[in-house]
């Protein structure tokens, strides 16, 4: 009952946002439509004409209310329709966020994954050895890397392993011998092509994982059933399985958080390795005002965000007895 | 004079969908008169602090008053008065928590001082002296620190002259000495009973142990409370020598004899349960009942209320063991 | 007198901070009968939890065990074992019952799992016969059995989970059981309930025990003999009758007069002014003489050191070692 419950406020939160997102990319400045019907008029284009253009083109109408457009817009949107793109005039919104979608995934949710568990790993030696020289040294390590910007470490991989050493290819993620499909060559050069903005990703996102889950352990450490588990003599493995699983209790939630924000991609890495992910598609969209592509990438972050909260949120009973549904 | 009349206060649980009411407070009526000792004996969940909070402003009632001096300490919207309120100061349990970690004592007095204008601006470090002259500390040692420089017995020291900084005229001890290191206890209870003398204050002290209860209210009173409900109510040796209420009795009797001291009996009384029923789901009888060895026919039907003792009217009893009994002789 | 079942000699623990470091237990001595419970009692910061814990040798960090030997009858020192040796002398010799059992179980397992981990540390094999023991305990806790085994921590009342912690710690059948505050956190009523099953597990099956607390009232109810602790030392060991009609030290005496009673008169129970003092390095005099009513001048010029008074008791105050006093007075000159 209170999952079906949630549920709802879950789809209620997403339209929300929706209706949000939608004003307020209208409120920025530029107007690509009025743009086009502007060019249009001046190139003697008559205005009628010009408006069925632009119709046709982009399914609005320049003289449009934003309100009408935004019935129009949800009216679309329940018929599984998001709308055309104005920057590919034509194409529609959804098979290009599609086509994008996949490499953002498998690189983000790799990165994640490895970051997440070379913090747990990290942060749980570091809470181990308290106040010695290895959690000075490596808390600083994890809160230098917290503290640089993932496009930072992107450009550095770049000139050192593409540039000084010519290790690892350039750009885009798959090399243009290969032909795209479930065959060998093409995994192969994805993967070889995936190393480093992984490797940037990582770097990146490991230090505040390992940080997170340094204090999560500190405080389990201290917690007394830690000491009442040493006194009773259970095995050293036991108490860290005990040690790890209430530490990592605090991170669930952050790290499904964290998958649902990977649909909003890793704008800066995919920029820097021009890999033509989702990040690409926002940041793209964004700065030419391609209104019905950005919504839909909006979207798409903010229901997946909101899902993998409601996910969190239920999975969560599932890891911590004290929290039933 | 400080009293509540008929208190009720619910607390809404939030159960999935619904919630429901559960009473912490059960129409109690109590009063302490300036210089008296009130003491409110109870075990944890009794509602006791709850009414401590109540009594000292901090939260209000569902139904009821609560009466400063004869003025109402809540306005009709439930929101305490500000001059009536004042009159009424709480020292909380912990004073650990109960101070504010990064204010040294002296910003901790003044604050209250400077708020409420209580002394002229430039009196105000005299009167920090003076307060902490009067809760038994050194103001040069102290003045100037912050909460984690001072020991435990100290802080409480300070969350008292706090207390007394709006010059109340009742206080409010919630549990004030159990922090304390047991052999300095009696030492803190000597200064909140010295300074209650001094200036005309009365006390409600809430405890869960009747050594300290008799020690602070030798010629006050005693409320014995249990699960919202005052089920004894006298003065203290009275309802310490003479318990009427089965509760009373047991609490009495689990006192170590060697600790209650030579001569002391009590008739010994074995709780059916040592489970303390849940607020949610209170028996429809005497909240006692399920864990009662004398309760009868009557205790299921309804709570009973709280009966003055034919024999001594200063004592009362919420039992129908002992008011028919009672009556019958 | 009856067979040692612990003798701790010497014990000297420190804790290192800014000021130096801090003894927290100063060449404590103790010897526990078999068959007894001795009540170990002092107030906050005394160092009575930390004897306990150097009991099983787990001071807790930063702590350390300086000097002194912890001879288990039987065994041998606990601290010259290897840490294997001590992880599995650990529980099925000595167990605890925890202050807070609450938080001594892991959250986010079932009891019954819990002691399936302790049956794997402590390899023992056929975990049913663990379970059974486990069960037959319960009943005589009056816990509901099955429902206890089954439930998470978070599931059970505050009473139930200190039985539970009572369980936990007999379950191997130690031959020693360290009590910690067991019922500082508990109600009057559970509290009493809680040390009614201790009693009659004592009277039962003659369990050895240390109860730590700071509360004199209880220890009269469950120990056989009391040992007193002031700043790190003990002070006094006595029958628990003795403690309460006429203890030996001070400091036992103020303790004693510190317990507001219910008969008499009501305020001839009294405070003891001060506080504590905290030891830094060696103690060269008697660390009670700022608070001590009987105060001498032999009291500053050295620390008295636990003597027998008489066959049933121990102190450590000049009082009952004048001569000694003579010997310092002569050495002073």
């Amino acid at each position: 009952m209170r999952v079906v419950r949630r549920f709802g406020v879950s789809l209620l939160m997403i339209w929300m946002v929706m209706t949000i997102t939608f004003f307020m990319i209208r409120l920025m400045p530029g107007n690509p439509i009025m743009d086009a019907y502007l060019s249009l008029l001046q190139q003697g284009v008559p205005s009628q004409e010009a408006m069925a253009q632009i119709h046709v083109l982009y399914d609005v109408y320049p003289n449009q209310s934003v309100l009408t457009q935004y019935v129009l817009y949800v009216w679309h949107l329940l018929h599984g329709n998001f709308g055309t793109s104005i920057v590919y005039a034509g194409r529609p919104v959804l098979p290009l966020i599609l086509a994008s979608a996949p490499w953002t995934l498998m690189l983000v949710s790799i990165g994640i994954t490895i970051s997440f568990f070379i913090g747990l790993f990290l942060g749980v030696l570091i809470a181990l050895n308290r106040n010695t020289w290895f959690d000075n040294v490596m808390s600083q390590i994890a809160s230098i890397f917290h503290g640089i910007p993932n496009y930072v470490t992107g450009f550095i991989f770049l000139y050192f392993f593409t540039v000084m050493l010519p290790w690892f290819p350039f750009g885009n993620i798959y090399g243009n011998t290969v032909t795209p499909g479930l065959n060998f060559p093409f995994i192969a050069s994805v993967a070889y092509h995936s190393v480093l903005p992984i490797a940037a990703y990582v770097f990146g996102a490991f230090g505040t994982w390992t940080l997170s889950t340094k204090s999560a352990a500190v405080a389990v450490l201290g917690d007394d059933f830690i000491q009442a588990d040493k006194i009773r003599g259970l095995t050293p493995g036991q108490q860290l399985d005990h040690l790890i699983h209430n530490s990592v209790l605090p991170l669930f939630t952050g790290f499904v958080l964290s998958l649902g924000m990977m649909f909003g991609g890793a704008v800066f890495i995919e920029e820097t390795f021009t890999i033509p992910g989702l990040g690409y598609l926002i940041a793209q969209s964004t700065s030419q005002r391609d209104y019905p592509v950005m919504q839909g990438c909006f979207l798409l972050l903010s229901s997946a965000v909101i899902l993998a909260n409601f996910l969190a949120d239920m999975l969560y009973s599932r890891i911590d007895p004290r929290i039933r549904v | 004079m400080l009293r509540c009349i008929d208190l009720v206060k619910q607390f809404r649980l939030q159960r999935g969908w619904s919630s429901v009411a559960i009473t912490v407070l059960n129409h109690v009526s109590l009063s302490v008169g300036p210089n008296q000792v009130l003491c409110i004996v109870g075990e944890s969940g009794c509602g006791k602090t709850t009414l401590g909070k109540t009594l000292a402003g901090l939260l209000p009632p569902t139904r009821g008053q609560v009466l400063v001096d004869e003025e109402s300490l809540f306005d009709q919207r439930q929101k305490p008065v500000a001059s009536a309120a004042l009159k009424v100061q709480m020292v909380h349990q912990d004073p650990f928590s109960a101070l504010n970690p990064v204010h040294t004592v002296y910003e901790e007095l003044s604050l209250p001082l400077k708020y409420h204008h209580l002394v002229p601006a430039r009196q105000i470090t005299e009167e920090c002296e003076r307060l902490l002259t009067l809760t038994g500390l050194e103001p040069n040692a102290v003045l100037h620190k912050y909460p984690h420089e001072l020991s435990g017995g100290q802080r409480q020291r300070v969350v008292l002259a706090r207390a007394l900084a709006v010059r109340p005229r009742y206080l409010i001890a919630d549990e004030a000495v159990s922090m304390v290191d047991v052999s300095s206890r009696l030492i803190m209870l000597d200064l909140f009973l010295s300074i209650a003398e001094k200036e005309q204050i009365g006390l409600v002290f809430i405890t869960h142990d009747f050594g300290l209860a008799r020690y602070v209210a030798v010629d006050g009173t005693i409320a014995v409370m249990y699960l919202g409900r005052i089920v004894e109510l006298g003065p203290t040796e009275t309802v310490i020598h003479q318990p009427q209420h089965p509760y009373t009795q047991i609490l009495l009797s689990s006192i170590p004899p060697l600790q209650a001291g030579e001569g002391f009996t009590v008739s010994k009384l074995t709780p059916k349960s040592f489970d303390v029923p849940s607020l949610e789901l209170l028996p429809p009888g005497c909240g006692f009942e399920p864990r009662c060895p004398l309760a009868f026919g009557p205790c299921r039907q309804s709570p009973p209320s709280l009966t003055r003792l034919s024999q001594d009217p200063s004592h009362e009893v919420a039992c129908y063991g002992t008011t028919t009994a009672s009556a019958a002789s | 007198m009856n067979e040692i079942a612990l003798s701790v000699r010497n014990l000297t623990i420190e804790f290192p901070s800014e000021s130096g470091r801090i003894r927290a237990v100063d060449q404590v001595n103790l010897n526990l009968e078999r068959g007894k419970i001795m009540g170990l009692i002092g107030e906050s910061g005394c160092g009575k939890s930390t004897v306990a814990f150097a009991l099983l040798n787990s001071v807790p960090s930063p702590g350390i065990i300086v000097e002194g030997t912890i001879e288990y009858t039987g065994y041998g020192n606990l601290l010259k074992m290897t840490p294997e040796e001590q992880r599995l002398f650990r529980w099925q010799h000595v167990s605890v019952v925890f202050q807070a059992s609450q938080n001594t179980l892991n959250p986010l397992k079932r009891i019954e799992d819990q002691i399936r981990e302790l049956a794997q540390a402590h390899r023992i094999r056929d975990v049913r016969v663990l379970l059974e023991r486990a069960r037959s305990l319960c009943e005589s806790l009056r816990l509901d059995t099955r429902r206890v085994l089954n439930s998470y921590p978070h599931q059970l009342s505050g009473g139930m989970k200190q039985r539970v912690g009572i369980m936990l710690a007999l379950l191997l059948q130690p031959e020693i059981v360290l009590f910690d505050e067991p019922t500082t956190a508990l109600d009057s009523l559970s509290q009493e309930s809680v040390l009614q099953i201790i009693r009659e597990i004592h009277q039962k099956d003659g369990l050895t025990g240390i109860f730590i607390t700071h509360d004199l009232g209880i220890v009269s109810e469950i120990a056989d003999t009391v040992a007193v602790m002031y700043a790190g030392r003990i002070v006094e060991i006595s029958p628990t009758a003795r403690v309460f009609s006429g203890p030996l030290h001070p400091y036992s005496q103020a303790l004693l007069d510190a317990l507001p009673r219910l008969t008499g008169d009501p305020r001839a129970a009294r405070g003891l002014p001060g506080s504590p003092p905290k030891v830094v390095g060696n103690v060269s005099a008697c660390l009670f003489r700022d608070r001590c009513p009987r105060r001498m001048p032999v009291c500053d010029l050295a620390a008295p050191e636990l003597k027998r008074v008489d066959e049933s008791s121990m102190a450590a105050c000049f009082l009952y070692s004048e001569s000694e006093e003579a010997n310092v007075h002569v050495k002073m000159h």
